[in-house]
């Protein structure tokens, strides 16, 4: 036994013998909640995924890169006509949205709002573990995948997570598979990660996969097909990342209802839709949560884009959601309600609604994350009934 | 000793020694000799020779008007693209970005540039020299995606190689003023609030700590040392007016490159570590005696003997490991060849209870050396351009170089490369790479590079020894790789 392994079951042993520890969730680890965590990364535009339609300053600012035609959530808000099926699912009420929230770091650089957005951790470049890793680490879940190469630092401070992504590189022969377990055989490092290859390379759930060309594999509801098929079985992981890179960085040109930004947000509306369906009856117990490093500019610059901003919207979907709400402490987009009057400001800490989804998901409470270091964030009472918590 | 371990060593300081060629009778030696001279970087064909039949385009710049001028030229281009968005339609507009931006700026720079740091360290005068330089390169990361940087990133890696030979000061300086690093990390726009230019309000730019707190945790003392935000202020403030020089309209005549905006400087003195800097004649010289002064202070010895350990030996090095490098640091004053040669020599002491999981590039270089394969060409490139490409298979390998997501650069443990999906993807490359070298009508030369090493490289009581000794085995191309490559003793270096 290496090191590790023996210093997590003495951890286990530990916490049966001292407080009687028994799972939180049902016996069947098929009852058990699931959590698809999408990143957004380069900085989603709150107000064109979520416009505030009642707002009057709306269009005054954003002449030529207004949603016009937006799908009706309520009075004050929509929701941009490319997101049909959230729309559904809206009306179905499991749909909410977190809107003018996000992190207590207003730096506005990529390189520092993605670290942050991944540990935590308010100051960048401090925390080597992410915030759903250590929350996974505390809570004892024993999987998770993240569909990517490396593991995003989001998942890390976990060991059992794994990571996984659409290969072009032919898959290895049986006689490959057995060679190389039996060469790491005797490697402590190694070893474990025999078993898990000789799984992908032979996995029968994604080998139906293999009749689609690798472009369709690889798009965006390939990678989302790829996490539903893993997710859904009863054994499998109960954590999910999906990560969509660097489109969302719309400094120009980035449209209304069609457009650069509209396109990521079909990709987005794609990517849910076609996990929802891949997820079969697991849907009723998965949350989708999206993240993103900040949001942009309030008004729109001289080249119909945005600029790097603070605060966005926060989606959450599924069948965990039990209300479709806006949960919202909207004060308005004149300049003076703005963040350094250009701004959307973070009215709600979004790492509050993430501890809602933790405790949710792998019921540890708002006390435990903080106690335990594993998540800081700043409580607010308008986030009372997300997620029926 | 058993020649695995010398081989071992090889990889451990270099990318190893092909089966078909001796292992150097004396390692150390043989090391030491790679780190006392500067061998030319350029797009080499397999003999060494600078590769002829290139078109001017895939040239790397050398001077730095050439940078400035390729910079300026891609600013110009991105800026006026950016006056196209309203006119174009966003399918229209994406495509004549793609035409005019991302094929010759951010493609085409950067391949050429991966090219000639490969073809350097397979067919190059020092392959030790290039393990050392992709460390400096990582260590001060300039990475594409700010600010239209992307022809100043190969420059500047390149910039890093001659200050190899001098003393750590002087690398530290370069790296920090040159205008890669101004531009990467946001210093061009890091101004004084009570300068000349914020009093006047010429800018809204303002206070930017990209670089100052970069400055001291990844480039020196590491938080370990326990600065504080005041002291990553005041080298911010310090930092005031450091900007890169381009051919604009405002600077015609100017020599190009770096340039100190006193306009934008924070006047007075500034405060780090207890220290005050204050400029009595002149003050760009308070940056001047900060890096001298970081590159003196113990706490970066410390991070830096550590961090060369981390990268060459081990997660967990040995602490007398650290304990010969850091000695060796303070006592040549940061002389690097002398630090260098304390490294290779703690890799040769250490060499039997460390290991080290390499990146994947450094692995991809490993494999094609010891299987005397070439490299996937990379040049001339377009998108649409048939066949495997070396940026996108190292970015299959989860390395795609030069777009280090982070300026804290590329991963050095061991841990942070060992994943299933990583690992999966070694191994598949493999067959990839096997495939290629039968293409290319190197599979033979391959497969006796394979066969001799796997004598020579691997103990002879672990398994693919004895596997490859099999006809059957070695009849299989991909299996024979595989038992190869695969190996732990291969693997682990």
């Amino acid at each position: 036994m290496n090191r590790r392994a023996f210093l997590k079951q003495s951890a286990v042993f530990a916490s049966l013998s001292f407080t009687g520890f028994a799972p939180a969730w049902g016996q069947g680890h098929a009852d058990k909640p699931r959590l698809l965590v999408v990143l957004l990364r380069g900085g989603m535009d709150g107000l064109t995924a979520v416009p505030p339609v009642g707002d009057v300053q709306y269009n005054t600012i954003r002449p030529q890169i207004g949603i016009n035609k937006p799908l009706r959530l309520n009075a004050d808000f929509g929701l941009h006509p490319q997101l049909e099926t959230m729309h559904s699912m809206w009306q179905a009420g499991q749909l909410a949205v977190v809107h003018s929230t996000g992190f207590q770091y207003t730096g506005r650089s990529h390189f520092e709002g993605q670290d942050i957005m991944q540990t935590g951790v308010m100051k960048p470049y401090m925390s080597s573990s992410g915030w759903i890793g250590r929350a996974m680490e505390q809570a004892k879940i024993n999987s998770g995948v993240a569909i990517s190469i490396p593991m995003p630092l989001i998942l890390r401070g976990h060991n059992k997570a794994i990571t996984q992504f659409p290969n072009w590189m032919p898959t290895l022969r049986d006689r490959d598979l057995a060679t190389v377990a039996k060469m790491w055989a005797d490697d402590p490092m190694l070893r474990p990660y025999s078993d898990l290859i000789r799984d992908s390379n032979l996995d029968k759930s994604l080998s139906s996969m293999n009749k689609e060309s690798f472009q369709n594999i690889r798009s965006i509801r390939g990678l989302a097909r790829s996490a539903a098929i893993s997710m859904r079985s009863e054994s499998g992981p109960r954590v999910g990342l999906i990560d969509m890179t660097h489109g969302f960085d719309t400094h120009a040109s980035q449209g209304a209802e069609q457009g650069s930004h509209a396109d990521r947000l079909r990709d987005l509306d794609q990517l849910i839709a076609t996990f929802r369906t891949d997820m079969g009856p697991q849907w009723g117990n998965t949350v989708v949560l999206t993240i993103t490093e900040f949001g942009r500019t309030a008004a729109e610059n001289g080249t119909n884009g945005t600029d790097h901003g603070v605060g966005s919207c926060c989606f959450l979907a599924g069948g965990l959601v039990t209300q479709a709400k806006i949960y919202s402490d909207w004060r308005g987009l004149n300049k003076s309600a703005l963040f350094e009057e250009r701004d959307l400001p973070t009215t709600i800490d979004v790492s509050a609604v993430y501890a809602k989804v933790l405790e949710r998901v792998f019921a540890l409470s708002s006390q435990t994350l903080v106690e335990k270091g594993v998540l800081e964030h700043k409580k607010s009472s308008l986030l009372n009934g997300l997620l029926g918590l | 000793m058993h020649s695995s371990l010398v081989s071992k060593f090889t990889r451990r300081v270099a990318f190893g020694v092909p089966g078909d060629q001796a292992l150097p009778t004396d390692p150390v030696a043989w090391a030491n000799a790679q780190v006392a001279l500067l061998p030319p970087i350029d797009v080499l064909e397999p003999n060494g020779e600078r590769r002829q039949d290139l078109p001017p385009e895939m040239r790397l710049l050398w001077s730095m008007d050439e940078v400035m001028h390729a910079f300026e030229r891609h600013r110009r281009t991105a800026r006026l693209s950016l006056k196209k968005a309203k006119e174009l339609s966003t399918k229209d507009y994406q495509d004549y970005r793609e035409r005019t931006i991302f094929s010759p700026y951010s493609r085409l720079e950067h391949w050429k540039e991966v090219q000639a740091r490969e073809t350097t360290a397979l067919y190059g005068q020092a392959p030790v020299f290039e393990r050392f330089w992709h460390f400096w390169s990582n260590h001060f990361m300039v990475a594409p995606g700010n600010q239209n940087n992307d022809t100043l990133v190969g420059p500047f890696q390149r910039s890093l190689r001659p200050l190899m030979l001098g003393n750590f000061r002087e690398m530290l300086w370069n790296a920090v003023t040159h205008p890669g690093m101004l531009v990467y990390l946001d210093n061009n726009r890091n101004t004084g609030p009570n300068s000349i230019a914020a009093l006047k309000k010429w800018t809204n730019n303002s206070i930017n700590e990209n670089l100052g707190r970069e400055l001291l945790e990844l480039f020196t003392l590491s938080p370990s040392a326990g600065y504080t935000q005041k002291d990553v202020e005041g080298a911010t403030l310090i930092l005031t007016g450091w900007r890169e020089m381009k051919p604009d309209k405002w600077h015609k005549g100017q020599k190009l490159g770096t340039y100190f905006d006193l306009n934008r400087h924070e006047p007075g003195s500034q405060e780090v570590l207890g220290k005050n800097y204050t400029a009595h004649f002149r003050p760009s010289s308070k940056l001047e005696d900060l890096v001298t002064d970081l590159a003196q202070h113990p706490a970066t010895a410390e991070h830096l003997a550590k961090k060369l350990c981390v990268y060459f030996l081990d997660d967990t090095p040995p602490a007398a490991a650290i304990k010969s490098v850091k000695e060796a640091f303070i006592n040549s004053q940061g002389d690097l060849s002398t630090v260098h040669r304390a490294v290779i020599l703690a890799c040769w002491t250490h060499l039997e209870s460390t290991q080290k999981f390499v990146s994947p590039e450094t692995w991809f270089l490993q494999v094609l050396t010891l299987s005397g394969t070439q490299p996937p060409r990379t040049v001339p490139v377009t998108k649409n351009t048939p066949g495997i490409k070396t940026p996108y298979l190292l970015g299959d390998l989860g390395q795609e170089l030069p777009r280090c997501p982070q300026p804290n650069g590329w991963p050095i443990r061991s841990s942070d490369w060992i994943s299933k999906e990583m690992l999966d993807r070694r191994l598949r490359a493999l067959g990839v790479l096997a495939n290629m070298s039968q293409r290319n009508g190197q599979a033979m030369q391959a497969m006796r590079c394979i066969v001799a090493g796997s004598q020579r490289d691997i103990p002879p009581n672990e398994m693919a020894a004895q596997l490859l000794l099999k006809p059957e085995v070695q009849a299989d191309m991909r299996l024979a790789w595989l038992a190869y490559f695969a190996s732990p003793a291969l693997l682990w270096s």
